[in-house]
């Protein structure tokens, strides 16, 4: 079942892609600019391999093709894929969740 | 030694075909000493499995997990083809921008990159340009 979160209670959003070197890099750039624009503090953004997706993540934000890896990686995480690199529409609906301080829900599990 | 240097840009160059221009990306990578040429098998690889393809005629074209190996440093190449090659079915990419990376040195250029596609008039200026340094100014700009 989709996991849900509290955004205010997210401390640190994970972006993970196949070899945590290039796409996910990308996207962390994309969201951080989006998050500062929105003046939205108190929540960092990082990549990694999904293999290495800390089990204690909270939201993890994959690319559809790897979202079973990271919920296997981190069960009890928010799991959300997306489709584009940049410029998906989740970004934004992310960003919009964190101002408006609502629960997010996953879209995988 | 930088990440990007005038000796891993690559300009006006023409493709024959995707894998020719990952090809030719990455053995820009393996001239600079970033990379062992069997890095380049990982680049075509990963492509298989999904395309490298951002939008705005940029991909960004790198290895997969298993390949770290094969990275020596840490380093990013850019080829130029002015004419585009087709990426995906019905998207060109004028800018391939090879990636190899073993920490994060290159996450700042990677950054500029970002503001790159997302900003047309810059974007169209870095795929037509002649001089290497625009290029290096846009990804190499300290933020």
């Amino acid at each position: 079942m989709a996991k849900s979160i509290n955004s205010a209670d997210v401390k640190m959003i994970i972006f993970a892609c196949e070899a945590g070197m290039g796409s996910s890099v990308m996207s962390v750039s994309s969201l951080k600019k989006k998050l500062k624009k929105a003046d939205v503090q108190g929540v960092d953004v990082v990549h990694v391999a999904a293999r290495n997706i800390p089990e204690t993540a909270q939201l993890v934000i994959v690319h559809r093709g790897l979202s079973k890896v990271a919920v296997a990686k981190a069960p009890n995480a928010v799991v959300l894929a997306f489709n584009q690199f940049l410029n998906d529409p989740i970004f934004d609906e992310v960003v919009a969740a964190f101002v408006a301080k609502e629960v997010i829900t996953g879209n995988v599990g | 030694m930088s990440i990007l240097s005038k000796e891993s840009i690559c300009l006006n160059a023409v493709a024959a075909s995707k894998r020719d221009a990952i090809q030719q990306c990455g053995k820009l990578l393996v001239d600079v000493g970033c990379v062992v040429p069997q890095y380049v098998e990982g680049m075509l690889a990963r492509e298989e499995i999904m395309s490298t393809y951002l939008g705005n005629g940029v991909a960004i074209p790198h290895g997969q997990f298993d390949n770290r190996g094969d990275i020596l440093r840490t380093g990013i190449s850019v080829l130029q083809i002015p004419d585009g090659i087709e990426w995906e079915p019905g998207e060109r990419a004028y800018l391939i921008i090879g990636i190899a990376a073993l920490r994060d040195e290159h996450v700042a250029v990677l950054g500029n990159l970002a503001e790159v596609i997302d900003d047309e008039a810059v974007a169209e200026q870095m795929k037509t340009t002649d001089d290497v340094n625009v290029i290096l100014d846009y990804l190499n700009k300290e933020n």
